[in-house]
């Protein structure tokens, strides 16, 4: 029996339709969530420990010390700045307990006449492995559209960063291959110091860029 | 930071937490958990959840600034866990009719965390008319 038309019998013939809207609407997101770690624990994709594992590693552990080792490293040790700034990642599992097989993280360094902003402009995604989880306002369409279009403005209304015009401002949007991670220059008051009371002074926001740290600002 | 307090409007730097952000609530963690467990035990490649992520929070994206953080990271999150919930069955993982069937359960409290917290099954679930359960009667003639 030829039949050219789709099957129509039995079973649906179609991928499964599933309206994840209708499903949204009608469950909260605890029911929701619990579920999917229930039927992934019955199909043995997730052993019943890991997510509470990632959970307690991404809260406790992962966080931006981890991305501040890496810089307070890089501007005590010129070699180590050099490796870093080659390979991000393997250079950062030099001092950070990250793993190297993640997504790749390309550190970029900020200059005297060159300001680089870290943003995702599709996903937030974000470099998780020496950042930690990401703050709110980068998850923000407002943020990830006007760091594209308007970072010099984006930097001084939003961040009171304040660029003076004769720095270039490079923005890098995130991809799934790829992250990046700023690396600040020193402050010159802090020349001198250790690695560790170096780690003290690099914050999360100047390894996204949203904050300089030394010079090149207006007023 | 002194320049901090200069600031002209609260504006984005406002649904900032603290320099450490943690998750506001429990489903959010879990629900970034799942996807990144999953993606480290290699059912799926993380572009694959990227890209889903990346077409909800497209489908969604209004550009307005949420009212505030807490309102900010529940909206992010939403988008997160639907993304992983079209993955995971367009990819033929789970089943839409079971999964349906299994966040009903979890809803109505027919089910409960304890079922994967190891010693601490109470098999308590069902107790309001719930045809599941075989009470062991003997049905002898």
């Amino acid at each position: 029996m030829t039949d050219d038309s789709p099957a129509t019998t039995d079973t649906e013939s179609e991928p499964d339709e599933f309206d994840v809207d209708e499903h949204a609407r009608e469950h909260d997101p605890e029911a929701r969530v619990r579920a999917l770690q229930s039927l992934l624990i019955e199909q043995e994709l997730l052993s019943s420990d890991a997510v509470d594992d990632i959970i307690a590693t991404y809260e406790h552990e992962i966080g931006p010390k981890n991305g501040a080792r890496v810089v307070a490293r890089a501007w005590t040790d010129p070699d180590y700045r050099d490796r870093l700034l080659a390979e991000g990642m393997s250079a950062a599992a030099e001092v950070a307990d990250v793993d190297e097989d993640v997504v790749d993280i390309e550190v970029v360094a900020n200059a005297p006449d060159e300001h680089h902003l870290v943003v995702c402009t599709l996903c937030s995604c974000y470099p998780w492995a020496l950042l930690g989880l990401p703050p709110t306002w980068y998850k923000t369409p407002e943020y990830r559209s006007r760091a594209v279009k308007d970072p010099r403005g984006l930097l001084r209304e939003e961040f009171g960063t304040d660029l003076s015009d004769d720095l270039e401002i490079r923005v890098h949007d995130s991809t799934s291959e790829l992250r990046y991670m700023v690396l600040p220059q020193q402050p010159p008051e802090t020349e001198g110091m250790t690695e560790d009371e170096l780690v003290d002074h690099v914050t999360r926001d100047a390894m996204i860029g949203i904050d300089r740290l030394a010079g090149g600002q207006n007023g | 930071m002194a320049d901090r307090d200069e600031r002209p409007s609260p504006g984005l730097a406002a649904l900032e937490g603290e320099e450490t952000p943690t998750f506001d609530a429990p489903w959010q963690a879990r629900a970034f958990a799942i996807a990144v467990a999953l993606s480290a035990d290699g059912a799926y490649e993380w572009d694959a959840f990227q890209d889903r992520l990346a077409a909800e929070i497209e489908q969604a994206d209004d550009s307005a600034v949420p009212a505030d953080r807490t309102a900010s990271e529940a909206d992010y999150y939403r988008r997160w866990l639907a993304a992983l919930e079209r993955l995971l069955v367009s990819d033929g993982v789970l089943e839409s009719g079971t999964l349906t069937e299994r966040t009903r359960e979890f809803a109505v409290g027919d089910r409960d965390a304890s079922e994967w917290v190891e010693g601490e099954h109470d098999h308590d679930h069902g107790a309001a008319g719930s045809d599941a359960h075989d009470h062991g009667h003997d049905h002898s003639r």
